[in-house]
């Protein structure tokens, strides 16, 4: 209960961030929901069933082209995003034999896979357009009604992010995910009790690609614009790493370590060429000093007091 | 009806080491069969490939009447075995009462539901703990199971598989490393388990074994040596010369 | 017809030497320490980079390759003495930290050398077209880098299986306690090993850099082939290698020639195939 309250809270401040006029800190915000979001998809592989995958970049961007191709092609909304999830639970059900296998092998079965598949963002110009992207994607609208301005479409995100992270909160304390958990515990022992784990792994990893595709969608709709950029394989690992960094399966955790990466990524990139240096320097911090999270971190200083 | 357990032939190499060799035995329901022998007689071997966790080389596994011998782990559990592992195979970041839920849901491979919650209806929960209640650690319930004594984790590790409600118990050891009090409260529960559950049990403590066995088959160097009530075994001339003898 | 047929046999050949020599020393460091290195792509890069600055101070290719490994050498000593033993063994903070590593040395290269494509000089010796029977004429750098990329995997295969080093490392690679409870000295072993490894990719590096240029992004575009082969060979294995690279070489050849579109995605069904079959991979060992 507590924690509902803590997130209405959460979701109550950030409503008053269009409040202060200024166009950057909205679109920054929103960023930091939308890659939020896809960094709470590699936190559930990662914190509920033990598995790091690096591929969810490419469910995000095969989610943000299909909406992008498709609205810019003169379908409605409603039609659009459902397919745009289709588009990425159908890549998360072929990518998601690689659960097959485990530890690193699946680390880097996921990294291929991934890359494979924003390479064709790239090499198949006349569907992305290349280099250039998809530009001019509209807002969305539902019958007509939808956001018209920016703080308008801030509230959208705003609220679809926060109705995704309730389900994924209820998802994560489900009987399904107490049997992740059981598995990402001790899979020999899920077995021994007669549980099929790889079909439970295979069912994790597409939820994890939806989720994923749904911040593709919400991307492309803020963004107004889709490029390689956003289905680098670069989105992938820095998602890996604000999930590592926020911490600790908290549902708050992801978001904050969004917070950090944009940050770096808008505003120091601003300050200082050669910033990708500190992005490194950070997951190298973050393995050597805080490879608990952020969130582990303030666990460790309220332990700490007396 | 059928027996329970029904090994004929079996052999499991490792490189050119016969580790099980050509073992053939049966249990029928009912039965509290423990499986004896020194360190190294091939028994865990036996267990293992009795419940799926390695292929043999050759020969037959059937539970319950049916083949298994090239049936998967998991399957074989849902026939309707219960089984524990040497070394304690728990679910060290739940508390017991989840580790029971998830015990009781295998048997049937459940527990899909996205949006019901994973702490289980009240009846579900109170069997739970009347389970922990049994094996004597419902004061721990709901502490984080990494934080057990190593005694009550080897209890818990009794509740996983007794919570499916099995039709055969297969245990392995699971008295190693106990104390006098914690090994008498496990044997209890051990005796204590009703006529219609079928209990195979591998040890190598003679004290738990002629304790709990109602029949004793006993193995050396991979084979089957003596068979029979714990009585008959006691006074077999090979077992006291390769087991016993030197005690 | 039958000509380009060859050509693109011939390019996936010279691809899959390269990539044998990138491959080999990632799957025997993984092998042999456990340790997953995510920076072979960036050591095939800076290595890249720092053979092609001597090649152009001293107009040596040679001296070129040779300084490119040997740099690498020095970096991963230095990365991994400081930083990769702190992961302490945990496969994930370890393909964390090499990323980031990644990051450091690729942006570091743009710095100093700019984002614009850059070819290493290819020597005089290896320049013009070679003509092979069947009269197809193919450039004589890329044949000799197949020469090249036989000699050095026929070199490993003789290290790995016929010699007592080699027999200590395949020993590590399938138990490794059983290896230090031998009481060999483990850690010159993999100071060895991990040496050889950087000097590949260092040398690499170079040797890629005079037919596929270095630019910024292609440590990734090279790791993620690499990667493939590991997968597609199994992890630790050199024979899995020599497998793994001629696999994904002639695939992306053909795949780039046939479906320009979507050549990135061909190497997807051949690993879904495997996964189904044999997940861990051609000659890797159940784990």
């Amino acid at each position: 209960m507590g924690r509902l309250i803590l997130l209405a809270a959460i979701a109550l401040a950030l409503a008053t961030v269009p409040m202060l006029g200024n166009p950057f800190w909205v679109g920054l915000t929103m960023q930091v929901l939308v890659f939020g979001l896809l960094a709470v998809s590699v936190d559930f592989m990662i914190r509920q069933v033990g598995l790091f995958p690096l591929c969810n970049g490419a469910f995000f961007a095969v989610a943000a082209y299909t909406v992008a191709m498709l609205e810019t092609g003169g379908w409605p909304t409603v039609a659009a995003v459902p397919a745009a999830i289709a588009a990425a639970a159908l890549m998360g059900m072929a990518f998601g034999i690689s659960v097959r296998t485990g530890g690193v092998y699946f680390i880097l079965i996921t990294l291929a896979f991934g890359q494979m598949a924003l390479s064709v963002a790239t090499s198949w110009t006349a569907l992305t357009g290349g280099d250039n992207g998809i530009t001019n994607i509209p807002y969305p609208a539902v019958a007509g009604v939808g956001p018209t301005d920016l703080s308008q479409m801030f509230f959208v995100v705003l609220a679809l992010v926060g109705l995704m992270v309730l389900v994924y909160a209820r998802i994560i304390t489900s009987q399904f995910g107490l049997t992740l958990n059981g598995i990402r515990d001790a899979e020999t022992r899920m077995v021994a009790l007669g549980y099929r784990t790889v079909t439970r792994k295979y069912v994790a990893f597409v939820i994890s690609s939806v989720f994923a595709g749904v911040a593709g969608v919400l991307y492309a709709y803020t963004n107004q614009f889709v490029s390689p950029a956003a289905a680098s394989l670069l989105v992938s690992v820095e998602a890996g790493l604000m999930a590592i960094l926020g911490g600790s399966g908290t549902v708050i955790g992801p978001f904050l370590g969004a917070t950090v990466i944009m940050g770096i990524r808008n505003i120091v990139s601003a300050m200082v060429p050669g910033w990708p240096i500190l992005m490194g320097l950070v997951f190298i911090a973050v393995v050597l000093f805080l490879p608990r999270g952020l969130v582990g971190l303030t666990g460790r200083i309220k332990r700490a007091r007396p | 009806m059928s027996a329970v357990l029904e090994v004929s032939g079996l052999t499991k190499r490792f490189g050119g080491l016969a580790a099980v060799d050509d073992v053939t035995f049966q249990v029928s329901p009912g039965e509290h069969c423990v499986l004896l022998g020194p360190n190294g007689a091939g028994k865990t071997t036996l267990f293992h490939l009795i419940t799926g966790t390695f292929p043999a080389t050759t020969g037959r596994i059937a539970l319950f009447g049916r083949d298994v011998t090239t049936m998967g782990a998991a399957a074989r559990c849902r026939l309707g075995v219960g089984r524990t592992f040497q070394i304690s195979n728990v679910f060290p970041t739940l508390t017991p009462v989840q580790n029971v839920l998830l015990a009781m849901g295998g048997g049937h491979d459940g527990g899909w539901s996205l949006f019901r919650s994973g702490r289980g209806d009240r009846t579900t929960r109170d069997r739970a703990e009347a389970l922990l209640e049994r094996v004597g650690i419902a004061e721990a319930a709901h502490t984080e199971t990494a934080s057990l004594s190593y005694g009550a984790r080897r209890q818990l590790e009794l509740a996983l598989a007794l919570a499916g409600e099995p039709r055969a118990v297969f245990l392995d050891e699971p008295c190693a490393g106990l104390s006098p009090a914690e090994r008498s409260r496990v044997v209890d529960i051990i005796e204590a388990l009703p006529e219609s559950i079928t209990l195979v049990m591998v040890e190598h403590d003679m004290d738990v074994a002629f304790q709990v066995a109602r029949r004793l088959v006993v193995m050396n160097r991979g084979r089957l040596i003596a068979d029979g009530s714990p009585e008959a075994v006691r006074a077999d001339a090979t077992v006291q010369e390769v087991y016993l003898g030197a005690a | 017809m039958t000509h380009s047929i060859a050509l693109q046999f011939l390019n996936g050949l010279s691809l899959a030497a390269l990539l044998f020599l990138l491959a080999s020393g990632f799957t025997l460091t993984f092998g042999l320490a456990r340790v997953v290195n995510m920076a072979h792509g960036a050591y095939y890069l800076i290595g890249g980079y720092l053979g092609l600055q001597v090649v152009v101070w001293t107009g040596s290719f040679s001296l070129g390759v040779v300084a490119g490994g040997l740099s690498v050498v020095a970096i991963n000593f230095a990365v991994d003495r400081t930083l990769i033993t702190r992961t302490k063994g945990d496969p994930l903070l370890q393909v964390l930290l090499t990323i980031g590593i990644t990051y450091v040395i690729a942006e570091t290269a743009l710095l100093i050398w700019g984002g614009d494509p850059m070819r290493v000089p290819q020597p005089d010796w290896a320049r013009g077209p070679v003509v092979l029977p069947g009269d197809v004429f193919y450039p004589r750098y890329r044949f000799l880098l197949i020469v090249l990329g036989l000699a050095v995997a026929a070199l490993l295969w003789a290290l790995y299986r016929l010699t007592p080093m080699g027999a200590i490392v395949r020993a590590g690679v399938d138990d490794r306690e059983m290896t230090e409870a031998l009481g060999v000295n483990i850690t010159l072993l993999f100071t060895l090993v991990f040496a050889l490894a950087a000097f590949l990719a260092g040398a690499s590096g170079v040797l890629g850099g005079a037919f596929l240029t270095l630019y910024p992004h292609a440590e990734w575009d090279i790791l993620i082939l690499a990667l493939v082969v590991v997968i597609i060979g199994g992890l630790g294995s050199i024979e899995g290698a020599m497998a793994g690279s001629l696999f994904v070489g002639l695939i992306d050849s053909f795949g780039r020639w046939l479906l320009p579109e979507a050549a990135g995605f061909m190497l997807f069904g051949p690993m879904a195939v495997l996964l189904l079959l044999r997940p861990q991979g051609l000659f890797g060992r159940a784990h």
